[in-house]
């Protein structure tokens, strides 16, 4: 198991590095000289020398480039040009936030997803079924902002059931936490749940069909058992796979998300550094996006193994 | 003739898209939405920069059917416009996709090797980004604009365009027809424009359709937040964002833009479900 994490670990090097040379090079693309552009228009030469200074852009850009990656790769994302906080601190601060929220997100994505293609893929064509995929469509067509402005709207403005705003560490309070958390991460994960379940539907309606589970019927499992064990199980494979992508578009959306429930994660960092042009913090969010992206999408590998006994390691 | 069969492949899967009642609606409404938008400045009720102050923030009436914004200006006219903007934001968006994915994917699809696995390793290292993250990346360099998020969009949706041209490519590539071709002396040209483009055109006419409601909605996630449309201009996503400061006073202002989102992006799915269905069949009855 471990040298498969490693294997897995390894081959996401090569990955990481051309990720790397792309990120760095966001500076090279901005169009003009940077170092003015991020000062803004009337700012004293001196500033837009420390800036060049910062950004390092008095040096040859394979050696900046190395120094860049050199810092990177001890944990030292630079200096915001907005605040002069350490890129890395702050986003550090702000992780937990994001985190939890993604991982909620994934958590409801996938207690919706899986009851529900699994009731739907048993029986095509029954009322459950059409529910579910009426249901599926308008999960994927709805805007995530929309949905959220909407939850907000009636769970918690006109109905103070939840609070409309704000993020409570899990320190501070399961419930607390949870009572801020479940708007955002039910808002987050709808998209990705009504993707799982038109993905476990279908591959439902297959297996169901198939020779082994005819076999397990004749022997006499019970019902359940069928469709749990040797329905789902295999159903769940290719679901594992969408999983994986769904987690990487779920840590995009946490930009919105975290806009419309006024959470202070790294998402919402994000779109205050566009506006402030703090291009090193912006650069840390991708990389640290990138970064937890690849991570999940191991565990998603790791899991994988259980549900396919082919792909386990030997 | 494997040059005219190619041509009535492609009519029998329109015919049978055709038959299929739904996707059929799906295009019916787009059909409707953009005309509407064209004529936006005819049907409009109201002047969409109209500012009235003595009806601001009103709930739909028979005068205002979704009510006025915080300037009191006429939501439905002001959706009419937006329509005009966010149906070209997705098809530019759409558009840029197409001229980045399909000719790489092609190329890697016709030559394999080197050039495969060197386009194949780009596309990975994009698809590792979280998509808004790497659109955020994107509008930062280049600034907030319409244009700039829709370049972002476009590179984002770009990767599967090109896997999809190369997987379909490859396939076709290897036809028997393609042999016969290559065998009777038809140059590289001929084959590419009269025996391969053909036919890998229907599965990217499903992957279009579905990419508009994608890129459509990528539009409405980032004028929401600021970094798309930008003022006089406005698009549904725009009006969401706008709305939200007043979400207590006047729902019907997030209510409206959101609702025509949604739908123009269903109707938008629909069309691709009927062509992939259309396109299945197509497959099973050929293979």
């Amino acid at each position: 198991m471990l040298r498969f994490v490693l294997e897995r670990l390894l081959a996401m090097i090569p990955l990481l590095l051309v990720v790397s040379l792309l990120v760095f090079s966001m500076v090279l693309l901005i169009p003009g000289d940077p170092a003015y552009l991020l000062a803004g228009e009337d700012a004293s030469p001196e500033t837009v020398e420390r800036i060049r200074e910062e950004l390092g852009l008095n040096e040859p850009v394979l050696v900046r480039y190395g120094h860049w990656l050199w810092a990177l790769l001890q944990g030292d994302l630079g200096t915001s040009l907005f605040s002069d906080q350490s890129v890395a601190d702050v986003l550090l601060q702000r992780l937990p936030v994001t985190l939890s929220l993604a991982l909620m997100a994934i958590a409801i994505a996938l207690a919706i997803s899986v009851p529900a293609g699994i009731l739907a893929g048993i029986r095509p064509g029954s009322v459950i079924d059409r529910v579910v995929t009426v249901g599926a469509s308008a999960g994927l067509a709805i805007p995530n902002f929309w949905l959220g402005l909407m939850l907000a709207l009636v769970l918690a403005i006109r109905q103070p059931w939840f609070p409309a705003t704000g993020y409570v560490p899990m320190a501070a309070g399961l419930g607390q936490w949870w009572s801020h958390i479940l708007l955002p991460a039910f808002t987050l994960g709808f998209a990705a749940a009504a993707i799982l379940t038109r993905q476990l539907r279908g591959a439902m309606v297959d297996v169901m069909d198939q020779d082994f589970v005819r076999t397990a019927r004749a022997k006499g499992l019970p019902h359940r058992k069928v469709v749990v064990k040797h329905a789902f199980k295999n159903a769940a494979i290719p679901m594992v796979t969408i999983l994986g992508v769904q987690a990487n578009s779920l840590l995009g959306g946490t930009i919105i998300v975290e806009q419309v429930f006024g959470m202070p994660g790294i998402g919402q960092l994000a779109v205050a550094s566009v506006f402030t042009r703090d291009l090193p913090m912006i650069q840390g969010v991708v990389i640290m996006a990138v970064f937890v992206a690849v991570l999940i999408n191991l565990l998603v590998d790791i899991s994988y193994g259980y549900f396919n006994p082919k792909v386990r390691p030997q | 003739m494997t040059a005219h069969a190619s041509p009535s492949a492609l009519r029998r899967f329109l015919r049978r898209f055709a038959r299929q009642r739904l996707s059929l609606a799906g295009l019916g409404f787009v059909a409707f939405l953009s005309a509407a938008a064209v004529a936006a400045p005819l049907i409009a009720p109201y002047d969409p920069m109209a500012i009235n102050l003595d009806r601001v923030l009103q709930g739909p009436s028979s005068s205002h059917w979704f009510g006025t914004d915080e300037l009191g200006r006429d939501v439905f006219s002001r959706m009419l416009f937006a329509a005009r903007i966010s149906l070209l934001a997705a098809l530019q968006a759409v558009v840029i996709a197409l001229l980045i994915g399909v000719p790489p994917g092609l190329i890697a699809g016709l030559a394999g090797g080197y050039a495969d696995s060197f386009t194949m390793r780009a596309t990975d290292a994009l698809m590792a980004f979280p998509p808004l993250i790497l659109a955020v990346a994107i509008i930062a360099v280049l600034g907030p604009s319409l244009t700039n998020a829709m370049i972002a969009v476009g590179v984002l949706l770009s990767p599967t365009f090109l896997r999809l041209m190369r997987a379909t490519t490859m396939s076709v590539a290897s036809e028997t027809y393609v042999e016969a071709a290559r065998s009777i002396g038809c140059s590289e040209a001929w084959i590419i424009t009269r025996h391969i483009l053909p036919n890998v055109i229907s599965p990217l006419f499903v992957q279009i359709s579905v990419f508009a409601g994608v890129a459509m909605l990528a539009e409405a996630g980032l004028s929401f937040l600021g970094l798309g449309t930008q003022p006089p201009d406005s698009s549904w996503g725009a009006m969401v964002g706008r709305g939200f400061r007043y979400i207590d006073h006047a729902p019907s202002l997030i209510l409206f833009p959101g609702l025509a989102i949604a739908i123009t992006v269903l109707a938008l799915y629909t069309i691709g479900d009927g062509l992939r269905d259309a396109l299945g069949r197509e497959v099973r009855t050929d293979t």
